[in-house]
């Protein structure tokens, strides 16, 4: 047992590894400050629930990172399948917040199928993606099939943000599958084209977008509040639980995570999350590169995408260089739903990375 | 075949394959450019754009240090005192360094009139700090001081007192150990405070002390969950009493549960049931969708989809507009508001300011619910006042217009000489229509009217019952009654709101636990005390009871000609 420990601890990419657990903890940490108002209820409700759904993540990021391809590919198959059956069950069963229905609850607890459905579908689509360049095109058809499936149970929620984060994900991995430039151009025009026609018609896009453009067209409350937070934040923080900015937004420990963090533990320590994300990112990048696989290329490719965007998208609303959206910072925010979700991305990044510095070795020494 | 292989060969370029690792490499870069892009954004707002604030933070910390620096006091209008810094000296020591503690013992026991056994155990403990007496008087300092042990030490201590303790709680706020504001007036004007500046509120003690016990009174008799009072100045918009219950003691926070921190009268937000409907009727006739002339038919409840308008109780129309208000009739009231449809309805709605936050000196400000999406039924039941949830502060300062002849005034906790006038939202003409509603209410009531009417001024006014919500649905059992007071109705100076959560019902009341049995008393006797105070003459009697015949008469004339 120890010993299948240390193997792994010895293939595992430890940056990526150490540098999410290490957001955990951070989320752990802003938890317990950001969310002093909810917690009148119950004092150590969420704190407990945020300790626990860190424990479930760091196990499932283990996990998930002995497993090989094969076991990956099957649990996003059952994975996919399950959510998109959850997502069409939440036009029955799901309840309204915000004008959007996101949530399903079963047994007490709400959950977010939309959240899963990212992380399984990137690998499925790279399966399919790779099969194809195989030559067996039934792969790609499939593929296409799933995506529009998937895009407009997204959109009729409606979850805007996630649709076309989605989109741009698997725009990302079609990219990186080597899609022709001119197919790349054309896309491109499709993404704008979608983000226009939503603009004019959902209003809830429209309202945020405007806001943003144009701040006195709107409520813009949440965005000044957290702005102000940052600003009184300044480089080294007021300290930790003496911010006052959840007092004003109501769901400051999901979307507006950051900028709590900026409010009470200042500059400095905002600048080292966004390194750390970045870190993340641009390590699994180049390393899946050493593996001159293509399955593996697309998958972590997708799943990056997802991490990177969502994540960039999350801290530039929180500082008003984006619309407001709906998404939570990964690993980090409040919430069981976005938390296992992105553990489980992260877990199948570790299972996709391992190894290569391993390989590297041998070569060496076969050399 | 051949054309398939054709549209798979453009689809994926084959020959871009061998360049995987360049497409990576521009995710990559794309991915370290919008990262530097928000890493130079954060830059931006937390240091470049705030050289300020970064130097008002070093700054803070050097005015913590110099004690000498005195946070403002707040006054109420009459120059009450509401909030104060005193000066306090506390007295401690380090039995490490002290020598002779016998000796000590004996010096301090006769300065401070402490047992020196008491004193002598305590220099005995062998700590590096401990109290030996807090809040020690200045001659006790002197002293001390000239003792000249360097085992002890004096400190100077700072604390922020309320005399008034409960009763301004909400609205004086409070604040933390080094005295930065945590909320309220403390918190909303904490800059201002910090730099010595005093504060004169637009509160009158002696009218939020009314409010506060004729609410108390109510609470008590009707076992209620908690409520809110508002005494609201219509020409300037200034609040004289702001009373949410329950409330706290700001000089010892810990003696009641933080929920009572929370202020219902301008953070609460909640759907105000029948006040809504003279807010209706302004904008129907302000849009010339009603007239005078105009009729309902309220004999059935009325279906919109699969939903069902209802009653308190069945009556039989057709009714006209003054009809609908006093006998509060949901079914009629929707039909107004139907004939004005969502787009007018709404624009009024947002012009009258119920869409948005209000900006009060207190940062406890609540933000008004609005559906989304808003549907037709939304407006119809917005109508009677379900589906939009607002504050207190909104529903006062929107009748406050509405008598006003349209004139929106923001309103405010300071006391200022002039009133900002934001816009001019409903003609004179409706103004009066409206007030003429609201003076109705009291005058041809069987139940609101003679609860609610003080003699010789002129109160108008109208009940509202809601059902309360909790968790998403109605409790058909608790009701959130509430009554809004205006006089005098002929020049409207004051604007009084009493709302009372979850009363439950009581013999003397036959269990009614509606508007015009909870709150309208509270409110007649709030006005009943408030003239006293104020000075405020009656009208004349007689011309009270000719203009009641006339109006009268004026209610047979219309009801024998429809």
């Amino acid at each position: 047992m120890i010993r299948k420990f240390s193997n792994w601890w010895k293939e595992v990419d430890q940056v990526i590894y150490i540098s999410s657990i290490i957001l955990i903890l951070i989320g752990i940490i802003l938890s317990l400050t950001g969310t002093t108002e909810i917690r009148k209820l119950d004092y150590t409700f969420f704190i407990r629930r945020q300790v626990v759904f860190a424990i479930l993540s760091i196990f499932l990021i283990t996990f998930l990172s002995f497993q090989n391809q094969k076991f990956i590919r099957r649990i996003s198959a059952l994975g996919l399948i399950a959510s998109l059956l959850l997502m069409c069950l939440i036009f029955i069963l799901g309840y309204e917040i915000n004008g959007s229905k996101r949530w399903l609850p079963i047994y007490g607890f709400s959950i977010q199928p939309s959240e899963f459905l990212k992380p399984f579908f990137v690998v499925i689509s790279a399966w399919f993606l790779t099969k194809k360049l195989e030559g067996r095109d039934i792969g790609l058809k499939i593929i296409f099939i799933l995506f529009i499936f998937s895009s407009c149970l997204l959109i009729l929620q409606p979850d805007f943000g996630m649709t076309m984060l989605f989109m741009a994900v698997f725009f990302a991995q079609l990219f990186i599958a080597g899609l022709s430039m001119m197919l790349v151009f054309v896309l491109l025009l499709i993404l704008i084209l979608v983000g226009l026609l939503s603009y004019y018609y959902i209003d809830n896009v429209r309202r945020r977008i405007d806001i943003f453009f144009d701040p006195s067209s709107g409520d813009t409350y949440q965005i000044d509040q957290s702005i102000k937070a940052f600003k009184s934040g300044g480089i080294f923080g007021k300290g930790l639980g003496q911010g006052t900015l959840k007092e004003y937004i109501p769901d400051a420990h999901t979307d507006f995570i950051f900028s709590i963090a900026g409010e009470e533990l200042g500059y400095i320590f905002c600048s080292l999350i966004i390194i750390i994300f970045l870190l993340i990112i641009i390590r699994g990048l180049l390393s899946i590169l050493k593996k001159r696989e293509l399955y593996s290329l697309i998958v972590v490719v997708g799943l990056l995408s997802i991490f990177g965007l969502q994540a960039f998208i999350n801290i530039a609303s929180s500082i008003g260089a984006s619309p407001t959206k709906g998404m939570t910072l990964p690993l980090i925010s409040y919430g069981g739903s976005s938390m296992i979700s992105s553990s489980i991305l992260i877990g199948v990044l570790l299972s996709h990375t391992r190894g290569i510095k391993n390989r590297r070795l041998v070569r060496l020494k076969n050399e | 075949m051949v054309y398939k292989r054709k549209i798979i060969f453009r689809l994926f370029d084959n020959e871009s394959l061998n360049q995987v690792h360049k497409r990576v490499f521009f995710a990559c870069s794309i991915f370290i450019i919008i990262y530097i892009f928000i890493l130079f954004k954060l830059t931006d707002v937390m240091i470049i754009s705030n050289t300020e604030n970064i130097a008002s933070v070093a700054i803070k910390e050097k005015v913590l240090i110099d004690l000498n620096n005195k946070r403002g006091s707040i006054y109420d209008r009459n120059g009450v005192l509401l909030a104060a810094s005193v000066r306090s000296y506390s007295l401690s020591a380090n039995s490490k360094i002290i020598k002779n503690k016998i000796n000590l013992s004996k010096q301090l026991s006769d300065i401070l009139n402490i047992e020196q056994k008491k004193l002598l155990s305590k220099l005995n403990q062998n700590k590096k700090f401990f109290w030996i007496k807090r809040d020690i008087s200045p001659i006790e300092h002197i002293k001390i001081n000239n003792i000249g042990e360097i085992g002890l030490q004096v400190h100077k201590e700072q604390m922020r007192i309320y005399p008034q303790g409960n009763l301004t709680s909400h609205i004086v706020g409070y604040t933390d150990i080094d005295e930065d504001g945590l909320a309220g007036i403390e918190k909303g004007l904490n800059k201002s405070l910090k730099k010595n500046n005093d504060i004169t509120l637009s509160l009158d003690l002696r009218l939020q002390n009314v409010v506060r016990e004729e609410l108390k009174i109510t609470l008590d008799k009707f076992d209620a969950l908690g409520g809110v009072g508002i005494i609201l100045d219509i020409n300037n918009g200034q609040i004289l009493a702001a009373s949410s219950m329950p409330d706290f003691n700001p000089n010892n926070l810990n003696l009641s549960p933080l929920e009572n921190r929370f202020n219902s009268a301008t953070q609460g937000v909640f759907e105000m049931g029948s006040t809504f409907k003279p807010i209706t009727m302004a904008i129907g006739y302000d849009s010339d969708t009603i007239n005078d002339k105009s009729l309902f038919q309220v004999n059935k409840p009325l279906k919109v989809d699969k939903f069902v308008v209802n009653d308190h109780r069945p009556m039989k129309g057709p009714f006209n507009i003054r009809e609908i208000i006093v006998n509060s009739s949901n079914i009629g009231t929707a039909q107004v508001a139907k004939k004005i449809g969502k787009k007018i309805h709404k624009k009024y709605l947002k012009e009258f300011g119920l869409l948005n936050r209000y900006s009060l000196e207190i940062p406890e400000i609540g933000t008004p619910i609005v559906p989304n999406p808003w549907l037709p039924i939304n407006t119809m039941t917005i109508g009677y006042g379900y589906g939009l949830s607002i504050t207190p502060i909104h529903l006062c300062t929107i009748y406050g217009a509405l008598v006003n002849d349209g004139k929106i005034i923001n309103p405010t906790f300071i006391k200022k000489p002039s009133a900002d006038y934001t816009s001019k939202v409903i003609t004179n003409e409706t103004s009066a229509k409206i007030r003429q509603l609201l003076r109705a209410v009291i005058l041809e009531t069987e139940w609101t009217g003679p609860r609610a009417k003080v003699i010789g001024y002129e109160v108008g006014g109208k009940t509202g019952t809601a059902e309360m919500v909790e968790n998403n649905s109605y409790l058909k059992k608790a009701n959130l009654s509430s009554f809004i007071g205006v006089f005098p109705m002929s020049k409207p100076e004051y604007a009084i709101l009493i709302m009372i959560k979850n009363p439950k019902g009581i013999d003397e009341t036959y269990n009614n636990t509606t508007g015009a049995w909870v709150a309208a008393p509270a409110v007649s006797n709030v006005i009943k005390r408030m003239v006293h105070i104020l000075g405020i003459p009656p009208f004349e009697i007689e011309e009270f009871y000719e203009a009641q015949a006339k109006l009268k008469k004026n209610k047979e004339f219309s009801s024998a000609t429809f």
